[in-house]
C-alpha cells in the first residue's frame, strides 16, 4: 500500500508531464525573459547613443622645443577631441563627458553612471613630444638617404655634392654640416581606460577611446610630417617610428566580468520559480473545479497527504527549472562564478525557493474556484512578486527593507551571491536560514488557508 | 448469511434527521429532510432537476455542511466519522469525477490508495471492475479520450474500488447512450443479487428507480414527498393503465380534460407537457368512447400511447407536475 502522499505526488507528476501545454508555459515563459535580458543586456543591445565617460586629466604639458615653445597640454586636447566626436552621419556626441574627480569618478563607475574612466597620465605630452621628434627624425633620416643617394648618384660623388635642406641646417659628409635633429627621449606614457571588462557599454567605450587616440595619435605625426616638408614624397618609406603612447585596460577590482545581466539572471530564476506557483495554483483549484478534490475529501486522505503530495512534483520542476534557466543564462553570456559546488548550492536554494513557491500556489488556490481564476490570480501576485524582490530592476533601499520577508528575495540575493559572485554556502547561509523561515511560515499559513476553505466541507 | 440476517432485522445504515441547506444565496435546497436507509436496500432518491437530491447526497456523504439537522451512518454523525465509517462509503457523483490525465487503470488505483487498500488487492479490484464494467480494452488509455459513456461507467467505478459498503450513486445513468445505460443499470442489478450493498441512487429516471428500488423516496422543493416501494406508491394513486393523448390543436385540451374528467370509468385526468394524461383501468377497451367523446369536442388527436402505472405518474398525482419539467 502506497504511502497517500506519494501516490499523490506520483500522480501530479503525471499530470504535469502530461500536460504538455501547462509544462511548455512554464517552462517556457521564464526562458523568453531569459533570452529578451540576454540579448538586451548581455550579448549586445549597442546603439547610436553617446556613451557617459570620465576623463581624468592628469598630464602635465610639455614646453615643445619647436615653434613659440609654449606649454602645450595634449591631455586637455584628446579631451576635448573625445568631447567634439560624434557619430558618422549623426549630430550624435559618441561620449558625454562627466566633470569628477578620481573618487568620484570611481563611485559613478561603480554605480554603471559612466561607462568606463580614462585616465590620461603626467607625462602625455612629454611622451606625445617624443612622438613627435620621433616623427621628425625618421621622416627627416628617411628624406635625407632618398633625396642624398639621387643627388648623389647626379653628382657623381659626395665631394661634389650641395644638399638642399638648408632650413635643416645640416651638411652632408665632406666637410658639410650634419643636420640638428631633435632628441627622441625614452619615455611611455599610458593612457589607462578602466571599467567592467564585462560591461557592454565599457567594451563599446574602450574600442571607441582605443581607436580615436590611435587616430590622435597618427593625426599628430601627420601634421608634424607636413610641416617638415610641403608634400612628403609617395615613394619615400617613412621607418618604423617609436611609439611612446600606449593605452592599458584596466579591471575594476570585484566588477570584473559583470553586466547587468549576470545581475539580472538569477532575478529571472526566482521569476520562473515564482511562475510555478501559478501552476501550482492551477493544478489545485483544477482538483477543485473538476471536484476530484470532493473524491479525495471523501476518502482517507488527510490534508497533509494532498498538500505535501502536490508539493515534490513541483519541488522537482522547480529545481529542473532551475537548472534549465541556468542554462540559457549561460548561453546568453552569463559569467559563472564558481564551479559545481556553487550550482548544487543554487540547486539547493530552487529547492527552498520551489517549497516557497508552492506555499504561495496553496494561498492562491484556497482562494480560486477555477484553474482560470487561478491563473490570473496567480499572474496578479507572482508577476509584482518578481518586480518587488528586483528580480528586473534594482530595488530602491526602502523598498529593499520590506521585501527582506519574502523567501525570494532571499533566494534572489542568494543565488546572485552563489552564481555571480562565486560565494560559498557558509556565505549564503544566513540567506538560506532566512529562506526556510519564511518559506515554513509560508506554507503553513498555505495550509491553513487551503484547509480551511477547500478541503472542509461547504 | 449474516448479511442477510442483518438485512431481515432492517438495521438503520443512513439516518437523516431534519436535514436542511440553505444557500448563501438564500435558496433552501433541503428542507426538513428525514428518512432511514436500512442496510442491504437499494434506496431511490427520485425527484425532477433542482429537488434537491444531490443536495441531500452530498450532506450524507459529508461534502457539504447542513443548515441544520445532522446524518448519522451506523449511529456516528458524518462530520464526525470513524476511518471504519470513511472506508464504508462510496460515491459516485452525479458529473463524470475523473482525472483526465490519467489512465482508467491510473484513477482506479489512485483511489484505491486513497483508501488504503493493498496494491495487489487493488489491481485485481480494479481488473473486476474494468472487466465488469466493459473498460478492460480501455485499461491504458488515458480517461481523457474516453467516450462520455465511458467516463461515466469510470465514474462508477472509481465509487466501487475500496469494496463500500455503502453506495451513493448519483445520476449514474445520465446523458448515457442506451448501451452504456444497460451495463451500468445491470451492474447495480448485480450488485444488489450478489453483494447486498446498501445502495442510494438518485435519479429522476422512473423506470430505472422502479425496476432498481427496494424503496423509493420522492422528494421535490427539497422536501419528502413520499417513501415507500415502489408497487406501495403506485398502488398509492390508484391502480390501472395510463394514456397520454396529444390534440393537433394544444388548446382544445382544457375542454378535452374536462370532458374526459366527466366520463364514467376514467380515474383521473391531468395536462402534463401539452399532453394529456389519463388513468383509467383497462384502458385500452375504453380507446373507442374515448375517441368518440374527443371527436364531439372537435378535439382532433394527433397521439395516443398506452402504458403501465410508473412512479412518474406517482409524482404527477403527488405534484401536478412532471418529473422532467
Amino acid at each position: 500500500m502506497a504511502l497517500k502522499f506519494v501516490t499523490i505526488a506520483v500522480k501530479g507528476l503525471k499530470e504535469m508531464v502530461r500536460d504538455k501545454g501547462l509544462l511548455a508555459m512554464t517552462l517556457l515563459f521564464p526562458m523568453v525573459f531569459m533570452l529578451v535580458f540576454g540579448f538586451a543586456f548581455g550579448a549586445g543591445g549597442g546603439q547610436n547613443s553617446p556613451q557617459d565617460i570620465v576623463v581624468l586629466n592628469n598630464d602635465l604639458g610639455t614646453s615643445m622645443n619647436y615653434g613659440d615653445s609654449e606649454l602645450f597640454n595634449f591631455g586637455e586636447n584628446f579631451t576635448q577631441v573625445l568631447r567634439d566626436l560624434k557619430y558618422e552621419n549623426s549630430t550624435v556626441p559618441m561620449f558625454n563627458l562627466h566633470n569628477a574627480t578620481g573618487e568620484e569618478a570611481l563611485n559613478l563607475l561603480m554605480k554603471r553612471r559612466v561607462a568606463c574612466i580614462v585616465a590620461i597620465p603626467e607625462n602625455f605630452s612629454e611622451a606625445m613630444e617624443a612622438t613627435i621628434n620621433s616623427t621628425i627624425r625618421t621622416t627627416v633620416t628617411s628624406l635625407v638617404g632618398e633625396v642624398a643617394i639621387s643627388f648623389l648618384q647626379s653628382a657623381g660623388g659626395f665631394d661634389n655634392a650641395t644638399f638642399p635642406g638648408g632650413s635643416m641646417n645640416f651638411t652632408l659628409p665632406g666637410n658639410e654640416t650634419l643636420p640638428a635633429l631633435p632628441e627622441v627621449r625614452s619615455i611611455t606614457a599610458t593612457v589607462v581606460i578602466e571599467g567592467d571588462m564585462g560591461y557592454i557599454n565599457f567594451g563599446i567605450a574602450q574600442s571607441i577611446i582605443r581607436g580615436v587616440l590611435s587616430s590622435y595619435i597618427e593625426a599628430i605625426q601627420s601634421e608634424t610630417r607636413k610641416q617638415i616638408l610641403q608634400e612628403v614624397p609617395e615613394e619615400i618609406n617613412v621607418g618604423e617610428e617609436l611609439k611612446p603612447v600606449s593605452v592599458e585596460t584596466k579591471s575594476v577590482s570585484g566588477t570584473r566580468e559583470f553586466t547587468a545581466f549576470d545581475y539580472q539572471a538569477p532575478g529571472i530564476i526566482v521569476f520562473g520559480l515564482l511562475m510555478g506557483s501559478i501552476g501550482v495554483a492551477g493544478a489545485l483549484a483544477r482538483e477543485t473545479e473538476s471536484q476530484t478534490l470532493s473524491r479525495l475529501k471523501v476518502s482517507l486522505m488527510k490534508s497533509f497527504d494532498l498538500l505535501f503530495g502536490t508539493l515534490l512534483p513541483w519541488a522537482l520542476l522547480a529545481v529542473a527549472q532551475l537548472l534549465i534557466l541556468f542554462g540559457v543564462a549561460l548561453a546568453m553570456g552569463f559569467h559563472w562564478v564558481g564551479g559545481t559546488s556553487s550550482l548544487l548550492i543554487a540547486v539547493l536554494i530552487g529547492c527552498i525557493a520551489g517549497v516557497s513557491c508552492v506555499s504561495l500556489g496553496l494561498l492562491v488556490a484556497a482562494f480560486s474556484k477555477s484553474e482560470g481564476h487561478a491563473g490570473t490570480l496567480g499572474m496578479l501576485v507572482s508577476v509584482p512578486l518578481s518586480f518587488l524582490i528586483g528580480a528586473f530592476f534594482p530595488l530602491p533601499a526602502q523598498a529593499e527593507v520590506v521585501t527582506v520577508f519574502l523567501p525570494w528575495r532571499q533566494a534572489f540575493t542568494a543565488l546572485i551571491s552563489v552564481l555571480t559572485y562565486g560565494a560559498s554556502l557558509q556565505d549564503v547561509m544566513p540567506n538560506i536560514t532566512a529562506m526556510v523561515l519564511e518559506t515554513a511560515v509560508l506554507f503553513t499559513l498555505g495550509v491553513i488557508a487551503f484547509a480551511r476553505i477547500r478541503l472542509k466541507a461547504e | 448469511m449474516l448479511r442477510d440476517a442483518r438485512l431481515k432485522s432492517e438495521s438503520v445504515t443512513i439516518e437523516t434527521r431534519d436535514l436542511s441547506k440553505r444557500y448563501p444565496s438564500g435558496v433552501l435546497a433541503v428542507d426538513g429532510l428525514s428518512l432511514r436507509v436500512w442496510k442491504g436496500e437499494v434506496f431511490g432518491f427520485l425527484g425532477p432537476n433542482g429537488a434537491g437530491k444531490t443536495t441531500s447526497i452530498k450532506m450524507m456523504v459529508g461534502l457539504l455542511k447542513p443548515t441544520s439537522g445532522h446524518v448519522l451512518i451506523e449511529g456516528e454523525r458524518i462530520e464526525a466519522a470513524s476511518k471504519r465509517i470513511k472506508r464504508s462509503i462510496g460515491v459516485c457523483p452525479q458529473d463524470i469525477v475523473v482525472w483526465t490525465r490519467l489512465t482508467c487503470m491510473e484513477n482506479l488505483l489512485v483511489m484505491a490508495d486513497m483508501y488504503e487498500v493493498p496494491r495487489n488487492v487493488a489491481v485485481k479490484r480494479a481488473e473486476k471492475l474494468l472487466d465488469d464494467l466493459k473498460l478492460t480494452d480501455k485499461r491504458n488509455a488515458l480517461a481523457a479520450s474516453l467516450s462520455g459513456g465511458m467516463k461515466r461507467r469510470l465514474n462508477v467505478a472509481m465509487a466501487l474500488i475500496h469494496d463500500p459498503e455503502i453506495v451513493v450513486l448519483d445520476e449514474p445513468t445520465a446523458g448515457l447512450d442506451p448501451q452504456s445505460r444497460l451495463v451500468v443499470t445491470e451492474y447495480i442489478r448485480e450488485l444488489k443479487k450478489t453483494k447486498r450493498l446498501t445502495v442510494i441512487l438518485t435519479t429522476h429516471e422512473m423506470e430505472i428507480a422502479d425496476q432498481l428500488s427496494d424503496r423509493v423516496a420522492i422528494i421535490d422543493h427539497g422536501k419528502l414527498l413520499v417513501l415507500d416501494t415502489p408497487e406501495n406508491l403506485k398502488d398509492r394513486v390508484g391502480k390501472g393503465d395510463i394514456m397520454e393523448i396529444a390534440l393537433y390543436d394544444e388548446t382544445r385540451n382544457k375542454r378535452a380534460t374536462e370532458a374526459l374528467e366527466s366520463m364514467e370509468g376514467i380515474q383521473e385526468v391531468n395536462e402534463i407537457g401539452g399532453r394529456i394524461v389519463v388513468r383509467a383501468l383497462d384502458a385500452a377497451s375504453k380507446l373507442p368512447r374515448i375517441f368518440t367523446l374527443l371527436e364531439s369536442i372537435e378535439a382532433g388527436v394527433l397521439d395516443v400511447s398506452l402504458r403501465r402505472n410508473s412512479l412518474e405518474d406517482v409524482f404527477i398525482t403527488l405534484t401536478g407536475r412532471g418529473l422532467r419539467e
